[in-house]
């Protein structure tokens, strides 16, 4: 019989979904006690209680910060910026990605400018017929916020406040149909490929 | 914040824990991988979603415990028994020939080989996680099957 990998049966203890995976599982008892097993925790270790807590770099702030841009965002449409370190899509029917600043209150479209504690920042996207779109933050390693959108249109993130302490936040915005591949999450220069586009933007704090 | 980690942990570390042990067994050296692994995870990690999170934990787990391995074939220590069942003979037999290997490949073969042998990885998966391209991958098991055959061979 020829099984899933270990990496297809722990994804899908934690995952669960229809598909060739669950059908192996129900008729496969070594990996319906694979599955099982790992399903059950572990006794948590006290001591790893004392273990930094992993504050995140961008603190999620409420959406209604951003409440008069919907609007405007839609107003204006997608404009393609130049930034620092994007690249700049101009033909019609590629994915644009758009950075809107919201400074005390003020929302400007970001145009490179350094950034200072409390402002906040969201992507607007133009998917252009990719469906999914993924925010990574390339310093502290992690997916900041990921979401099928539709394929066509324009869809807003979330907004991030920038806490001001480190000197520069590296994001990229990765737009792929389906979920974005480990492999485009890291740092580094982004590839396009076959089903994914990558843009990355360097945020630095004002005075560095 | 501790919910936080209790929930990673909840999540997280049993799957780590098994695939630890199905390179070092059932002893000591797979829980203390399983947690350094996961230590390794709460610090730098990316906690969402799963299937990149489960990525960087296979590649974390496996170059830990390939270290683990080189380090017991230097010092010539007895490697313990497996754990899983049904596959019993086929995972001791890979293990093993791991174990007697760990001392001439180099790490990134016996990850490859890791990942392909014990863990049931596809080519595809294995390149996913190592981060490097399929064709690599092709190339790393071939060397790791060459070295094997030629164990195979010697007296
Ligand atoms: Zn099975």
């Amino acid at each position: 019989m020829n099984h899933p990998s270990f990496l297809a049966l722990d994804h899908f203890a934690l995952e669960p979904r229809a598909g060739a995976v669950q059908a192996h599982v129900d008729a496969c008892s070594r990996c319906r006690a694979h599955v099982e097993a790992v399903r059950v925790a572990a006794p948590f270790p006290v001591a790893l209680e004392a273990l930094p807590s992993r504050r995140p770099r961008w603190a999620w702030r409420p959406a209604l910060a951003f409440g008069g841009l919907v609007a405007a965002a839609f107003a204006v449409g997608i404009v393609t910026m130049a930034t620092p370190s994007t690249t700049t899509f101009t033909a019609k029917g590629t994915p644009e990605v758009v950075v809107w600043l919201n400074r005390g209150g003020v929302v400007t479209k970001w145009a490179g400018q350094p950034l200072r504690a409390k402002d906040a920042v969201r992507f607007e996207v133009a998917p252009a017929g990719f469906d999914t779109v993924t925010v990574y933050d390339e310093v502290a390693q992690t997916v900041l916020h990921t979401a099928a959108i539709a394929p066509h249109g324009t869809s807003l993130t979330p907004a991030w406040a920038f806490d001001g302490e480190a000197e520069a936040e590296r994001l990229r915005v990765i737009v792929s149909r389906g979920a974005a591949p480990p492999t485009a999450l890291r740092a580094g220069p982004c590839t396009a490929q076959r089903d994914l586009l990558c843009f990355r933007f360097e945020l630095r704090r004002e005075g560095t | 914040m501790s919910d936080g980690i209790r929930q990673a942990w909840q999540r997280y570390f049993s799957p780590v824990r098994e695939k630890c042990r199905r390179v070092l067994g059932d002893g000591d050296d797979a829980s203390d991988v399983a947690q350094e692994t996961f230590i390794r995870f709460w610090k730098q990690g990316p906690t969402e979603p799963p299937r990149v999170a489960l990525a960087w934990l296979y590649r974390t787990a496996t170059h830990l415990s390939v270290d683990r391995l080189r380090s017991r074939a230097l010092h010539a220590r007895a490697v313990p028994q497996p754990v899983y069942g049904t596959d019993l003979e086929a995972s001791t037999a890979s293990r093993q020939l791991l174990a007697q290997l760990a001392r001439e490949a180099d790490a990134e073969e016996l990850e490859a080989a890791v990942l392909s042998r014990l863990d049931g990885l596809t080519h595809l998966e294995i390149a996913e996680v190592m981060d490097v391209s399929e064709r690599t991958v092709r190339r790393l098991l071939a060397r790791f099957d060459q070295r094997a055959q030629r164990q195979e061979e010697s007296p």
